[in-house]
């Protein structure tokens, strides 16, 4: 698995879109909101400035997490049955594409953190209860993004599917502004991962969020992994 | 007495209502070449995808060196050398890169036998460039290296000449003689009739997933009455046009 996930890493660095959305896009989003918004309230018990650098994060790392789309692409280029005949297991192959989203999510996440901490003045909170959030929403989008990866005919396809899901779930989940948290609205905001991801960071109770991130992460990740599974040989 | 490398017994897959390979059955020994010719759509791909362990059958068995072969089984994919009909290999990696990627998944560390394939396939001089800059026919030697890296018992190529120029055609053609001269079983797929009659000791022809008949060139034309390998393909195979 090792030997895959360092090429996807190496592959997905060098296209420059993880930079690009991992890194550039949030803070320059987070950094012009700053500066429409002005003085507006945040909400209680968050800054603006960390509800900015936080939603800003999340809402990006959806177009981070894409590894299993990887697997679209190999068929694409052809390499998929080269890879299918090595002497490697498919849950190598599949693991390979997960762990490459997961990481980078987190490499993402993290910088950011450290980032919009020392150059914007964010303060995300005790470091353990951020990394808990940070890695349970990272699984979070990386399970939905498989699912959507999973059920998709072509890499673009599922570029374009987890683009539209990433910008719903955002706009839902409260990512770039706060929505009320009466009525229907914030039934459907409980759908998104950014949601329980700012939740947690706002209420500085993580243990609910974290559990619901890892539990919306189990169930997509399953569904990915047995649809990738039946997919990969037919 | 000659070992048998490769048994196909009885292999068959269906997709839908669709016969793609119907019992297939055949052997191929140390050291021989056997070409599988067939019309477009007459289950050549299926067929290799099975072999080398892409594929699950619907039914029969592919043994290699006598074990059972299956999608898991890791140990006997390690002796197959796969050259698939597509380039397989990536554009944004150097010929270097590639073939020291593949080479680790094959579990095949330092750097020699990566050097030794760039020379084999005639790729030094490119071996740090980008593969999307290469010619067509730079790109399938490096396909066909891609295959050699692990020393194969069996190697198998599909269509590996397809879209080349005559040059590196013929080096395609001397390298896979070059190996069955060493002993390796090659399983050899192709639409060029003269390639098959120049490089394989056996031929099958396969239509709708059938094997319509099996043996040497001389074996084959006398089967028939035909004088060479192209009118036996046409008349086992039919002239009407496949899609």
């Amino acid at each position: 698995m090792g030997t895959i996930l360092l090429k996807d890493l190496r592959q997905q660095t060098r296209e420059g879109t993880v930079v690009l959305f991992g890194l550039v896009l949030p803070l320059v989003l987070a950094f012009v909101l700053g500066l429409a918004l002005g003085d507006q309230p945040a909400g209680p018990g968050f800054d603006l400035t960390t509800r900015l650098a936080a939603g800003s994060s999340v809402f990006f790392l959806f177009f981070v997490v894409s590894g299993m789309t990887g697997l679209l692409r190999e068929r694409h280029l052809g390499t998929l049955p080269r890879l299918l005949a090595a002497p490697v297991g498919d849950a190598a192959i599949l693991g390979a594409k997960l762990v490459a989203g997961v990481l980078l999510g987190l490499l993402s996440m993290t910088a950011l953190v450290l980032i919009t901490t020392f150059l914007y003045g964010a303060r995300w909170g005790p470091p353990l209860q951020v990394a808990a959030l940070v890695s349970a929403t990272v699984l979070a989008a990386s399970g939905l993004s498989a699912a959507v990866a999973a059920f998709a005919r072509t890499a673009e396809q599922a570029v374009n599917q987890q683009g539209a899901l990433a910008v719903v779930l955002g706009l839902t989940g409260g990512a770039l502004f706060p929505l009320p948290r009466t009525g229907w609205v914030e039934w459907v905001s409980l759908l998104a991962p950014h949601h329980w991801f700012l939740r947690g960071l706002e209420e500085g109770e993580p243990a609910l969020p974290v559990a619901v991130l890892l539990g919306m992460a189990l169930v997509t990740g399953a569904v990915a992994v047995a649809r990738a599974g039946r997919t990969l040989r037919p | 007495m000659t070992q048998v490398v490769l048994a196909c017994e009885g292999l068959s897959k269906r997709f839908g209502d669709r016969v793609a390979v119907a019992e297939l059955s055949f052997t191929i020994a140390e050291g021989e070449t056997y070409g599988l010719l067939g019309p477009n759509g007459a289950g050549k791909t299926t067929a290799i995808s099975m072999i080398v362990g892409i594929m699950r059958p619907d039914a029969g068995v592919v043994r290699v060196d006598g074990v059972v072969h299956s999608v898991r089984n890791t140990a006997v994919k390690a002796v197959i050398g796969y050259v698939p009909q597509e380039l397989g290999c990536y554009p944004e990696l150097s010929a270097r890169e590639n073939l020291r990627f593949f080479a680790r998944l094959y579990g095949l560390r330092g750097r020699s036998r990566v050097e030794e394939v760039l020379r084999v396939v005639g790729l030094e001089a490119r071996a740090d460039e980008p593969v999307s800059g290469f010619s067509g026919g730079m790109a399938r030697r490096l396909n066909i290296g891609i295959g050699l890296l692990n020393h194969p018992r069996l190697l198998v190529l599909d269509e590996p000449t397809a879209g080349v120029d005559p040059q590196s055609r013929n080096a395609i053609l001397d390298s896979v003689g070059r190996l069955a001269g060493e002993g390796v079983a090659v399983l050899y797929t192709t639409h060029y009739l003269e390639e098959a009659e120049r490089l394989c000791d056996r031929v099958g022809i396969l239509d709708e997933g059938r094997l319509r008949a099996e043996g040497t060139k001389e074996e084959l034309t006398g089967l028939v009455g035909e004088p060479d390998l192209e009118s036996v393909f046409l008349q086992l195979t039919g002239r009407e046009l496949r899609d």
